[in-house]
């Protein structure tokens, strides 16, 4: 239907508009227009009587002309003028009513038709060629006639006296009439302009809408709501098409939106491992450059087993030998795999150390099985777990302390163990050590738990978690630290 | 909102600008609309005030066209009586008197106006200069062509010719018109219905409240309006003040003058009288208009008490003149009375009765100071 759309409501409320103002604009002709005819209708009454008045004088010149030549034109003239006159004295008013121009009306119209008896009578007598009597009617006629033209006189005068005091009444309404016309063509202006205005909002609110939210989207603002439209019009049909349009570029939008946070998190993890990365490089440098110490150190030990040997100090020269051998194995990789005959040889070497350090203070015991030796076994396990047992379980014994160092295949689980009859350690002890070995954020590790922790989280790498680490312990009670490798385990 | 903060503020401010403009054009919408009410209701009021103002204007152009003519809106030679009536009437009766002030034809009118509508006839009235006889004859040609119903007119004495009494009615028999003269005094020897007030009767009354007032010592001026005067002592009004007079031995009267048309013609004749005869102690006049001449005369002389004046009819200067005692007393004629027997006998013949005899008034009133004699 045509009205519901934006060009027919422009057609429709441009025609409301311009009717008003066509009707406005007809009222106030038709109106101007019947006033004028009003005004003619004053004026009526007076030219009936000058029409009475020429038919008048032409049935007396007919009569006089036929009177005096006799001619049939005269005749006729006179016939067709007196017959006119007969008529219109007819027209005027044959009633009695008190009233002057009527009554005055009816006086001429009887007037008239005396003064036509008389000219017909005047004609019939000159037909009949009797003088005497034509002439008395001719005069009588005359009497009549100038009887008549006064009283068409006197009627005329009432007729113009009316006609004036009606248009004085009537002028001094024209002039309430013209401003009563200006005030109705100002308020139906007005009024136009008033439903031009409510016309164009009404239209044009629903595209200002559209445009504040088109903008709004300009400066990415989405999430603004388009008022509700309950127009079927094509306005309402883009502010719907709009409001989706919307809605779909929203959702993209978040989309978009949350794509770029996981990629954000995925770049600053990048981030980080870069970081690492470089970290791992400095550490990498960082070791090669501590190489390079080891390197000079082992000569340099070297040089003094071989100076010691020279001056024939054997133990000295044992000495340099087992801590050059000790610590090329300590500073060789961490995460390396080695056999648990090297690890057994490390911890003699190491306990030897130990002993040229506190005599026999410490009580040392190897519990090695052959068939363990072979296992493979991340570097570095027992050492630690040694000089832990020195360090904290047997610290505070002055003479006494026991280690025992085993290592032994069992069902196919490779055992390597360091018990020690030391302090031991709490259960609460145990379990922090355990709690903080197995968690991956390196918190704060407790005194002498940095050896075990590592030996813990090393054997659990190494082995894929196939391998773990049992402490048992009770305070005064000594402790048993087992490490448990599956055969054939390794880095 | 899942956006995050810094575009939850600007999504808020741009739904709430948007909500903003909706509600200025919410507002303006309202606005619109109030202003479109009140317009249309001046536009609906503009309309209406200039139907109403057409229409009045139209009906006082088309009320003066088609409505009846009511005294003081017809043209000024053609009065009519005050009443309108736009119901048919059955007859219709000529009026033809003189243009004149005197009070006795405005008595005389009204009573034929009061008459007519009992009679069922509408008038029709014309007024003729008073010494323009051809005027009259005029209107009475014009009644008798149309052949009206009926033709009630002034016939002052001493008319001759076709202008008399006897020769008009004759005239009007021919033409099937009832005519009927009305006056002061039936004319001399002459027959047919006459209505009038009788001068005579109007003499007597006034020479009797001269001789009242003055006795013997009565010395009387007589001022008789022209279109009345018969023939100097012959006037029926000087006859009957003479005969009254006759009953005071030593009254007599002095001087009779006669006045013209014109409202200042009374004052005129009443000094030029007076200051010709000084003797004269009592003037007695003919009508009201004289009557208030000669008042004004003493009341410029400042005479007012040394000359008695008996005037005629009654008006409200002639009854202030009284109230203020400069007219002793005035004989009144009761002209109403006149037109309405006037109107009366015209019923009569129209309905086949036999014309009555010459009809003189005898009512009289005397007014005085103390009221009514």
């Amino acid at each position: 239907m045509i009205l519901g759309t934006v060009r027919g409501k422009i057609i429709a409320n441009s025609a409301l508009i311009l009717l008003i103002l066509a009707l406005t604009t007809l009222y106030s002709g038709f109106a101007s227009l019947e006033l004028t005819r009003s005004v003619e209708l004053l004026f009526r009454s007076n030219r009936n009587m000058e029409s009475l008045r020429d038919l008048l004088g032409s049935t007396e010149t007919g009569l006089e002309g036929y009177l005096t030549t006799k001619s049939s034109d005269s005749l006729k003239d006179y016939i067709r003028s007196s017959t006119k006159l007969s008529d219109e004295a007819r027209s005027l008013n044959q009633k009695i009513v008190q009233d002057d121009s009527l009554l005055l009306q009816r006086d001429l119209a009887g007037l008239i038709d005396y003064y036509l008896e008389d000219t017909d009578a005047s004609v019939a007598a000159k037909r009949g060629r009797d003088v005497a009597a034509y002439t008395a009617r001719y005069e009588s006629s005359e009497r009549s006639a100038e009887l008549a033209r006064f009283l068409i006189a006197k009627i005329d005068g009432i007729f113009i006296s009316n006609s004036l005091a009606a248009y004085s009444g009537y002028s001094a309404q024209i002039s309430a009439v013209i401003l009563s016309n200006a005030a109705l063509v100002v308020s139906a202006s007005l009024l136009g302009l008033m439903l031009l205005l409510r016309f164009s909002y009404k239209l044009t609110g629903p595209i200002s809408s559209l445009a504040e939210a088109a903008r709004a989207v300009g400066r990415g603002e989405y999430d603004s709501r388009l008022p509700a439209l309950d127009s079927a019009d094509e306005i309402g049909t883009m502010t719907a098409a709009f409001t989706s349009m919307q809605e779909s570029v929203r959702l993209a939008f978040e989309e978009l939106k949350s794509k770029s946070e996981v990629e954000k998190r995925l770049m600053a993890e990048r981030m980080r491992v870069l970081e690492l990365d470089h970290k791992l490089k400095d550490a990498e440098l960082l070791a090669l450059q501590t190489q390079i110490n080891p390197h000079f150190l082992f000569n340099t030990l070297s040089a003094g087993m071989q100076l010691a040997l020279t001056e024939d100090a054997d133990r000295t020269a044992e000495f340099l030998d087992n801590l050059a051998a000790f610590i090329r194995y300590v500073l060789k990789p961490p995460a390396r795999s080695v056999r648990v005959s090297d690890e057994v040889e490390c911890v003699e070497r190491y306990i030897w150390l130990l002993r040229l350090r506190f005599g026999e203070r410490y009580r040392f015991r190897l519990s090695v099985d052959e068939d363990a030796l072979s296992v493979e076994t991340p570097a570095l396990l027992l050492q630690p777990l040694v000089e832990n047992a020195v360090a904290h379980g047997l610290r505070d014994r002055e003479a006494g302390g026991d280690i025992r160092v085993v290592a032994r295949l069992e069902d196919g689980i490779a055992l390597l163990a360091v018990e020690d009859s030391g302090e031991g350690m709490s259960r609460e002890e145990i379990a922090r050590v355990m709690r903080e070995s197995s968690g991956d954020d390196g918190s704060q590790l407790g005194e002498g738990g940095i050896g075990l922790h590592n030996v813990i989280r090393r054997v659990s790498l190494a082995t894929g978690g196939k391998g773990h680490v049992e402490i048992e312990s009770s305070p005064g009670a000594g402790a048993s630290v087992r490490i448990y490798l599956p055969a054939g385990s390794g880095s | 909102m899942v956006a995050s903060p810094s575009g939850s503020v600007k999504a808020t401010i741009a739904a709430s600008e948007i909500a903003g403009s909706c509600y200025n054009r919410a507002g303006m919408k309202k606005i619109s609309w109030i202003l479109a009410i009140v317009f249309g209701l001046a536009f609906l009021g503009a309309t209406m005030m200039n139907v109403v103002l057409v229409g009045k204007a139209r009906a006082a152009l088309a009320g003066a066209y088609l409505g009846p003519r009511r005294v003081g809106e017809g043209p000024p030679g053609d009065r009519a009586p005050s009443r309108v009536s736009t119901e048919a009437a059955r007859f219709q009766l000529f009026v033809v008197i003189p243009d004149t002030d005197d009070s006795f034809f405005s008595g005389l009118l009204e009573g034929i106006s009061e008459a007519a509508p009992a009679a069922g006839a509408a008038i029709q009235v014309f007024r003729y200069p008073g010494t323009d006889e051809g005027e009259a004859d005029r209107y009475f040609e014009i009644a008798l062509r149309a052949k009206i119903d009926g033709l009630i007119m002034y016939a002052p004495r001493g008319r001759r010719g076709p202008s008399s009494i006897a020769a008009r009615t004759a005239a009007a028999e021919r033409n099937g018109v009832v005519f009927i003269p009305v006056g002061t005094d039936a004319p001399s020897g002459e027959k047919g219905p006459f209505i009038g007030s009788g001068s005579l009767l109007q003499g007597i009354a006034g020479g009797k409240l001269i001789g009242r007032f003055l006795g013997s010592g009565a010395r009387v001026g007589i001022i008789i309006s022209t279109s009345e005067i018969e023939s100097g002592t012959d006037d029926p009004l000087y006859r009957g003040v003479r005969m009254s007079l006759s009953g005071f031995p030593g009254a007599e009267i002095v001087a009779v003058a006669e006045t013209q048309a014109g409202i200042l013609s009374g004052q005129a004749v009443a000094e030029s009288m007076l200051r010709s005869h000084p003797s004269i102690n009592a003037v007695l006049c003919s009508n009201a208009r004289d009557t208030v001449g000669a008042a004004q005369v003493l009341v410029d002389w400042g005479d007012v008490g040394k000359v008695l004046i008996i005037g005629a009819d009654e008006t409200p200067d002639i009854q202030r003149y009284i109230d203020k005692g400069v007219i002793a007393a005035s004989v009144v004629r009761d002209s109403k009375w006149i037109g309405e027997e006037a109107v009366r006998v015209f019923s009569r013949l129209k309905a086949g009765e036999k014309a009555p005899a010459t009809v003189e008034t005898s009512f009289l009133v005397i007014k005085t100071k103390e009221g009514q004699l």
